[in-house]
C-alpha cells in the first residue's frame, strides 16, 4: 500500500489534489453553462427582425446561455410550417399566421412580441400615382379609393403587412386586389410595371422610393393606418405549446434576451444604431438613421396582452378558411406573463 | 391445331380476348383505388391526420366549396388557358426548331451545345425573372410553360428527324421527288413518333409551368388556390387543387391520345399482342 513518507510528499499531494479539484470545477461548470441551439426560422430579412438583430450583435443571445441559427423562409407562413414540422425550435411571424395556425388546430403559441404596430407601408409606381391621379398627400380615405383596380402585392394573405391595408380597406367599402409574392421580389416587380403597388416592410418598402420607381403612398410605422385597422404586433417569436412547456428554460431565456434588448435600445440608442447598421450591412447609412428614428420603439415592447390577442383576432377576414376564430380564447395563443 | 388455339389465332377472337383482358385490368385498377380511398379515410379518422394528409371526405367537401363559391370554373379556365396555349406555342417552337436542327445537320451541330446548355439551367430558377419579363398576368405562364414544353418537344422531334432512313430520302430523291415531298412525305411521318412522344411527355410540363407561375406571383388560377390554401394551413384545399390538376392532365393526355390516334392512323393496325402470337406459333 502507498504511504506518504514525508510531510512534505504530504504537502505536495494536497497541492496537487487542490490542483486537479481547481482545474475540474471550472470545466465542470463550463459543461453546465454549455449554451443552448435554437433553431429560428424568420419570415424575411426585413426590419421587423431590428430587435433580434441589436441581440445578436449584442451577444444578448449568448448572455442568456443560446447559440442562435436563423433560417430565412420567404413568409411566415412557411416559417410556421417549420416549426410545425420540428425542424425549428421558433419561428417569426405575425399573430395573423399564429392565430390561422390555431384555428387549424395546431399547437402555436406567441413566445414574445418583436415588432409593435404596423411594419408594412403601402408604395405605389409613379405610373400608377399618374394614372390614378392622386396626390400621396391626399386624406386617408381618397388614397384608399385610389387603390381600387389596382394590383398590390402582399407577402401572404395571412401576413401582418396585408392585415392593415386590408382592414382600412374594408372599413372604407373598397373592393382590393392582392397578388402574393416574397417582399425582395416586389421591387423588382413595381419597377418592371408588373404590380401596382407593394405592400412591404423596411427596407423593402423603401427601396423603390429611393430608386425613384416608387412613391410612400400610406406610411404604416409612422402612423399612417388608423388605429382601428392598424395590428398590435407585426411579428412575433413563436414556438410550439408543447415545447413550451417541456423547454420552458429556453422559452424564458428567448423572452429574457427580447426584454433585454429591449432596454438595450431605449438606454443606448446610438449604440443601437451602429448595431443594426452592422446587421444590415447592405443598408445605407441615411436610411438607417431614417428606419431607426421611426421604427426603434417598435422593437421595445415585447409583450403581447390578451387585448391586443383579441384585437388582431378582429383584423381577420372573415374566411371559411379561418374556422372558429370567434370562439379562440385570446389568452390560449399566449405563453408570456404580461 | 387445338380449339383454343384456333379461337386464339382468329382475330376476332382474339379482339375479344384483348378485350376481356382490358376490362379484367380495369376492375383491378377501380378496386385499387376504392381501397386506396377507404385506407386513406380511415387513417385520417383513425390517426387524426387531418391536417397532415386531409382525407377523401374533407377534399370533396373543399371541392364542392370551391365549386360553390364560383372560383372553380374561372380558376381552372384560366389554368387551361395558359397551360393549354403554353403548350401549343412550345410544341410549335421545339418541333419546329427541332426539325430544322435535326435536318440541316451541318446548322444542329453548331446550335446543339447552346440548345443544351440552357437546357440544363434549373428553369424553375427563372419564375421570378419571367415576372419581370412578362409581368404578372397570363403571358407570364403562358411564356414559362412554354419554355418548358419546347425543350421536350425540341429533344424528341430533333431525335426523330436524325434517325430518318438517309437512304430512303436519297431513294426518293433519284425518283424525282422535291424536297416538300421529302419533308412531308418521308421526314414527318418517320419523325411523327417520336414527335408525339415529346407531346406527351410534355403536356404534364405546360401544366407544372403554369402553376409554378401561378405560384410566384398571380391573382387568380388554380396553383394560386393551392398557393393560398397553404397559407391558411387548408391542407384540404391543398389536396383538392391537386386532385383538380390530376384530373386536368389526364383529360389532356386523353385528348392528346385521341388526336395521336387519329393523326397516326396509318401506323396503328389491328395486330396481336408478342405473347399472343408466341402462344399460337
Amino acid at each position: 500500500m502507498f504511504r506518504f513518507s514525508s510531510f512534505r510528499q504530504r504537502m505536495i499531494a494536497t497541492v496537487l489534489l487542490v490542483a486537479a479539484a481547481l482545474a475540474a470545477g471550472p470545466s465542470g461548470a463550463a459543461a453546465q453553462e454549455k449554451p443552448i441551439d435554437v433553431n429560428l426560422a424568420v419570415s424575411s430579412t426585413s426590419f421587423v427582425l431590428g430587435g433580434v438583430r441589436i441581440a445578436q450583435q449584442e451577444d444578448l443571445f449568448a448572455k442568456h446561455g443560446v447559440t442562435l441559427n436563423v433560417s430565412v423562409m420567404d413568409s411566415g407562413n412557411t416559417a410556421i410550417d417549420a416549426l410545425i414540422s420540428n425542424s425549428v425550435q421558433f419561428a417569426v411571424a405575425g399573430p395573423p399566421d399564429v392565430l390561422v395556425a390555431r384555428s387549424r388546430k395546431l399547437d402555436v403559441v406567441i413566445a414574445a412580441n418583436l415588432y409593435r404596430g404596423a411594419a408594412g407601408s403601402v408604395v405605389l409606381s409613379k405610373a400608377a400615382v399618374q394614372r390614378i391621379g392622386v396626390k400621396p398627400d391626399a386624406p386617408l380615405p381618397d388614397r384608399l379609393r385610389a387603390l381600387k383596380g389596382l394590383t398590390i402585392a402582399v407577402p401572404s394573405a395571412t401576413s401582418t403587412q396585408t392585415t392593415p391595408i386590408r382592414a382600412a380597406a374594408k372599413a372604407a367599402g373598397i373592393p382590393l386586389s392582392f397578388t402574393y409574392m416574397p417582399q425582395p421580389a416586389m421591387v423588382a416587380a413595381l419597377a418592371a410595371g408588373a404590380i401596382d403597388g407593394m405592400m412591404a416592410s423596411s427596407p423593402f418598402s423603401g427601396q423603390p422610393i429611393l430608386q425613384g420607381t416608387g412613391v410612400l403612398w400610406i406610411n404604416g410605422p409612422g402612423g399612417g393606418f388608423s388605429p382601428d385597422a392598424t395590428p398590435a404586433s407585426s411579428s412575433c417569436l413563436n414556438t410550439t405549446g408543447r415545447y413550451a412547456q417541456s423547454h420552458a428554460d429556453v422559452v424564458r431565456r428567448m423572452q429574457a434576451v427580447m426584454a433585454d434588448v429591449a432596454t438595450f435600445i431605449k438606454q443606448n440608442p446610438d449604440q443601437a444604431k451602429r448595431d443594426l447598421a452592422k446587421g444590415y450591412p447592405k443598408v445605407d447609412q441615411k436610411s438607417i438613421d431614417l428606419i431607426f428614428s421611426q421604427e426603434a420603439q417598435n422593437w421595445t415592447q415585447p409583450v403581447l396582452t390578451v387585448a391586443d390577442i383579441e384585437h388582431e383576432i378582429v383584423l381577420l377576414p372573415n374566411s371559411s378558411s379561418i374556422p372558429d376564430i370567434g370562439k379562440m380564447d385570446p389568452a390560449s395563443a399566449l405563453v408570456m406573463k404580461p | 391445331m387445338t380449339e383454343s388455339a384456333e379461337l386464339q389465332s382468329s382475330p376476332r377472337a382474339g379482339g375479344v380476348l384483348e378485350h376481356a383482358k382490358r376490362r379484367g385490368v380495369l376492375y383491378i385498377q377501380i378496386l385499387l383505388l376504392v381501397a386506396l380511398i377507404a385506407i386513406w379515410q380511415g387513417v385520417a379518422d383513425r390517426f387524426d391526420t387531418e391536417f397532415w394528409t386531409s382525407s377523401p371526405l374533407s377534399i370533396l367537401a373543399a371541392l364542392f366549396q370551391w365549386y360553390e363559391s364560383g372560383q372553380l370554373v374561372t380558376d381552372l379556365q384560366l389554368t387551361l388557358f395558359e397551360a393549354g396555349i403554353g403548350f401549343v406555342l412550345g410544341s410549335i417552337g421545339g418541333g419546329v426548331v427541332g426539325f430544322v436542327l435535326g435536318w440541316v445537320r451541318k446548322l444542329g451541330d453548331i446550335f446543339e451545345p447552346f440548345v443544351l446548355s440552357i437546357y440544363t439551367l434549373p428553369k424553375i430558377a427563372l419564375a421570378p425573372l419571367f415576372v419581370l419579363w412578362f409581368g404578372i398576368g397570363p403571358l407570364n405562364k403562358v411564356m414559362f410553360s412554354a419554355l418548358l414544353v419546347f425543350f421536350m418537344v425540341f429533344f424528341t422531334t430533333f431525335q426523330g428527324i436524325r434517325q430518318v432512313d438517309l437512304d430512303l430520302v436519297a431513294n426518293a430523291r433519284l425518283l424525282g421527288a422535291r424536297r416538300v415531298d421529302i419533308w412531308t412525305k418521308i421526314a414527318i411521318p418517320y419523325s411523327a413518333v417520336w414527335v408525339f412522344t415529346g407531346l406527351r411527355i410534355s403536356l404534364p410540363y405546360a401544366l407544372i409551368g403554369t402553376i409554378v407561375g401561378e405560384f410566384v406571383a398571380a391573382q387568380a388560377g388554380v396553383g394560386f388556390r393551392i398557393k393560398e390554401a397553404t397559407t391558411y394551413f387548408n391542407t384540404a384545399e391543398v389536396f383538392a387543387g391537386l386532385v383538380v390538376l390530376m384530373a386536368i392532365s389526364l383529360l389532356l393526355l386523353g385528348v392528346l391520345s385521341l388526336i395521336e390516334r387519329r393523326v397516326m392512323r396509318w401506323q396503328t393496325a389491328d395486330t396481336v399482342s408478342i405473347s399472343d402470337a408466341a402462344g399460337t406459333t
